[in-house]
């Protein structure tokens, strides 16, 4: 039988869950290069919500947490195709040539535009998990930069030895990026617009549109869309720049490595140092030992062994 | 919503509308010659005086393109001041070499000289007259009503520039033949959208120059 309960209630837990939530958040950025356009984005994701529940399965359930953006930046270099006038066969009687384009923009041009997308996709995040014990040793237990900044800031000590109860996740079911179908036309608005600035409306505009068809049609060109514009970023979010795994690593190591819901000193303060009258009686501490946790559907029940009074 | 960037220069010689003259060749303008003997020809580059590239086009019966393009102004920018151009350029015999102006508002004509047997005969001084068979290409930007003279003949062709409409394909890469003989134009006038090319055949010694006589109104004009 261990020498030592604890018994954390889910109201306690739940309350652990708001300043941890509160805490949360990931930066993402990045880049890449696709040929025909390149991509960008810069972005913060944030925690709101959420409920838990602990269950007699000895699981913990984090549900309906808010997942949203306060900034999503996405921008879109595009290079612009080989627009000309003239060119063209013409053919004589000797045969056929080849009539040299009036080349419209010189060099390779490239326009790019930046998509404030933050209100634009909203996911929800929920997880199981299971207590996970770990015992942390200050300077030996490796614990990354933004672990540290959050202890700071939650008032976890790394400098003390300790034991600490995670909720490593199981299972974490976090919704894929889903544009709404809006974002096609914020696009082509943006597109608009940085065509119109690079090409000020007049007679070449009105030209290159009447030979493109529409702004639509030569983004979708140029970015091989074949029809679904939301779909399109969707994808390049989920799989080809794969931020979505990026969270999903994320909110794995934040909760299962990161921010524990319980802590406890080991060596643990019994008694604190005193003075009565003239002698001065030394703190009593003692250090715990095959710390346990598991969980049913009320409680959190931490157990442990108390080895020699030090 | 939006932030924009832009590393885009745009070819403003388009905008301008000078004459276009095959005697000063210019962007928009292509003159194109046709190598009809075989042998080695030295082709020289002027802008206005100066000779601004000096080359050699080899014609020969076989194993060569039937036509090669060269952007002056782009030749200017390669050679730099010594003229000289690494070359050789070879050209199938009949067929044609365009020259041509990409950018900048540079003016530029062409001599080439066909040398054999130790000799040496001007074939082409586009300053002048471009020989039977050579070609002038324009390229109109500006809608309105353009006049296409021969110099040589007196001869004249209306061009009328139209804006493409809403309703059908637009491809400027659609050039027009139009011949230039000793009695004038075939055919008498010609009808291109904005953008488009209008190819003048020199059929006999030709001196062309095009220019805008009326432009269009602007669209919503009342």
């Amino acid at each position: 039988m261990a020498d030592l309960t604890i018994a954390v209630s889910e109201a306690v837990f739940a309350k652990t869950l708001e300043v941890v939530v509160a805490n949360f958040g990931l930066d993402v950025s990045g880049k890449a290069d696709y040929g025909a356009f390149t991509v960008a984005y810069d972005g913060h994701l944030f925690l709101k919500g959420g409920s838990l529940d602990l269950r007699d399965d000895g699981t913990i359930r984090l549900r309906e947490l808010d997942a949203r953006w306060d900034k999503l930046d996405f921008s879109l270099g595009v290079k612009l195709p080989k627009l000309s006038f003239g060119g063209g066969v013409v053919e004589v009687p000797l045969g056929s040539i080849l009539l040299p384009g009036a080349g419209l923009f010189s060099g390779s041009p490239t326009v790019t535009f930046t998509v404030h997308l933050a209100a634009l996709v909203k996911h929800e995040l929920s997880l199981i998990g299971s207590p996970l014990i770990q015992h942390f040793e200050p300077g030996v237990t490796p614990i990354g930069q933004h672990c540290q900044d959050l202890h700071a800031a939650l008032k976890i000590d790394d400098t003390k030895p300790q034991w600490r109860v995670f909720c490593d996740p199981q299972t974490i079911d976090f919704d894929l990026f889903d544009f709404a179908d809006t974002v096609g036309d914020l696009f082509e608005q943006a597109f608009t617009a940085a065509l119109d600035a690079t090409l000020p409306r007049g007679l070449l505009h009105d030209l290159i549109l009447a030979g493109i068809g529409s702004v639509a049609d030569l983004l979708r060109t140029l970015l091989d869309i074949p029809d679904d514009f939301s779909e399109w970023l969707s994808d390049l979010f989920n799989v080809s720049l794969g931020v979505f795994n990026l969270i999903l690593q994320f909110v794995a190591d934040f909760f299962g490595t990161c921010i524990s819901f319980y802590q406890l000193d080991d060596p643990f303060p019994m008694f604190p140092k005193t003075k009565e009258k003239t002698v001065e009686l030394p703190a009593v501490t003692v250090p715990i030992q095959n710390l346990a946790a598991s969980v049913n559907d009320v409680e959190l029940v931490v157990t442990a062994d108390i080895g020699g009074v030090l | 919503m939006s932030e924009l960037r832009q590393d885009v220069v745009i070819n403003r010689a388009l905008l301008v509308n000078p004459a276009l003259d095959s005697g000063a060749i210019a962007v928009r303008g292509t003159v194109f010659h046709v190598f009809a003997e075989s042998g080695d020809h030295d082709v020289t580059i002027l802008r206005g005086d100066r000779v601004t590239g000096r080359f050699t086009v080899t014609v020969q019966a076989e194993g060569a393109p039937p036509q090669v393009n060269l952007d002056l102004a782009g030749l200017e920018m390669d050679t730099g001041r010594s003229g000289e151009i690494t070359g050789p350029f070879a050209v199938r015999e009949g067929g044609v070499m365009g020259f041509t102006v990409g950018q900048g508002i540079g003016r530029y004509a062409v001599v080439i000289d066909h040398t054999a047997g130790g000799g040496s005969r001007t074939v082409l001084d586009s300053r002048g007259q471009l020989p039977a068979g050579d070609l002038f290409a324009v390229t109109l930007i500006n809608p309105g009503t353009y006049r296409a003279a021969n110099l040589a003949s007196q001869a004249r062709l209306q061009i009328t520039v139209a804006m493409p409409s809403r309703d059908e394909p637009y491809n400027p890469a659609r050039p027009t033949l139009v011949r230039a003989g000793d009695h004038g134009f075939d055919p008498a006038e010609a009808h291109i959208l904005a953008g488009q090319s209008i190819v003048l055949l020199a059929e006999a010694p030709a001196r062309f120059l095009v220019e805008l006589v009326e432009p269009a109104p602007p669209p919503h004009a009342p």
